[in-house]
């Protein structure tokens, strides 16, 4: 694969050659996602040099499960940013001390099961995720902030607003329904 | 059919729930055509978010360090620690080598120790052994020792040197360059006989 050809390669192409042993495509990935996982590995661990192993890590995983894709257009970036969330999440569950998460190797994390990420939201913008995000009481952004972003549970939310989990659970989910139908919206305009 | 767990599949869907805990959501799952179709959702809908953040670039050195992982991973070396991490940078095409290199190091250093060890405990036994030959004044191990040489000598060794000749007293042959040491023995002073089930008195013994 030569540097001129990749950028017209889908992901799905890239992580064919990926899984045939090309390291140039992984690189070809690497250089059109590595900004965005970086971003948010740095969101969630506020440390550039953990949110750069997280990101590397990321992306070995890519490299040693891309044979066990299952092409489905669309789906390589939701995985990735699945994969990259997920070793941000345990490495803030480490430092904490606290084992609250699921293997890596859970059965949705491995590429065979990358169907399950929907493809719905593959085209939203920046601008639209950012508007939606404020448009959502603060209570209900601040519990999906904290839960996606910050990797605390129900219980750990709790303590920290001082409000029961129960009530915890509710802001989430009423956060992420109302998010839901915003984007929904923007994106049938 | 157990209640619906929609309140929970955000922290199942990220992996942030006790494996007990999550247990119990996946069996619900598998039952529970409506609460999978939310979770599908919920999926989707939190991949969206990282969306909104701004685009942040890691070092270049991130990318070099991929590429000498899986350079190393196809090689079929699986090293799991971030190539950032190491103290010095290697080129990716030559980490292998470089892996390879630092193995057959170690190797060669523990070749060398053991071959160290066992010349010095030669060495400590000889003098040992010589030791208890000049006691025994002619017989026992000493002896023996001194037996071999002349065999040694007329299977065509190495002559001994003049000066060794000539320091050598009356019955003991000429013999190879080892014949100075045996020759020595029989000039020096013993301690007398091993104590027994010391090391040497067990290889005397035999």
């Amino acid at each position: 694969m030569t540097a001129a050809t990749t950028p017209a390669l889908s992901d799905e192409d890239l992580l064919r050659d990926v899984a045939a042993g090309d390291v140039e495509a992984l690189e070809a990935l690497y250089d059109r996602y590595s900004r965005q996982a970086f971003a948010l590995a740095l969101r969630m661990l506020h440390e550039r040099e953990a949110a750069e192993e997280v990101t590397q890590d990321a992306f070995v995983s890519v490299w040693r499960q891309a044979g066990t894709y299952r092409e489905r257009s669309g789906r390589v970036r939701p995985w990735l940013f699945a994969i990259v969330h997920h070793r941000a999440i345990d490495r803030i569950r480490r430092a904490r001390g606290d084992g609250a998460t699921t293997a890596l190797d859970d059965a949705w994390m491995r590429a065979s099961d990358a169907d399950v990420f929907g493809d719905a939201y593959r085209n939203v913008q920046r601008e639209q995720v950012r508007a939606a995000m404020q448009a959502l009481p603060e209570e209900q952004r601040a519990a999906v902030e904290m839960l996606y972003f910050g990797g605390m549970t129900f219980a750990e939310i709790a303590e920290r607003t001082g409000a029961p989990a129960g009530t915890v659970k509710s802001r989430v989910r009423l956060g992420l329904r109302k998010l839901r139908d915003m984007l929904d919206e923007e994106l049938a305009t | 059919m157990t209640a619906h767990v929609i309140d929970d599949l955000p922290a199942y869907a990220i992996g942030l729930m006790r494996e007990r805990e999550a247990a119990a959501v996946r069996a619900h799952l598998e039952r529970c055509a409506s609460c999978a179709a939310e979770l599908a959702s919920t999926r989707a809908l939190l991949a969206a978010l990282p969306a909104q953040l701004e685009d942040a670039s890691p070092r270049a050195d991130v990318r070099a360090g991929l590429r000498a992982r899986v350079l190393a991973d196809r090689a079929g070396i699986h090293d799991d620690t971030p190539a950032s991490l190491l103290p010095f940078r290697i080129d990716p095409s030559s980490r292998n080598l470089f892996l390879r290199l630092a193995s057959l190091w170690m190797l060669c250093a523990f070749i060398v120790g053991i071959v160290g060890g066992l010349t010095g405990w030669a060495l400590l036994l000889g003098d040992r052994l010589q030791k208890r030959g000049d006691g025994a004044n002619g017989g026992g191990p000493a002896a023996t020792l001194r037996a071999g040489v002349p065999a040694v000598a007329a299977h065509g060794a190495a002559p001994v040197p003049p000066s060794v000749a000539a320091s050598a007293p009356a019955g003991v042959p000429p013999g190879p360059e080892r014949a100075p040491r045996a020759v020595a023995v029989a000039r020096d002073g013993a301690p007398g006989p091993a104590p027994p089930g010391s090391a040497d008195a067990v290889l005397l013994a035999a």
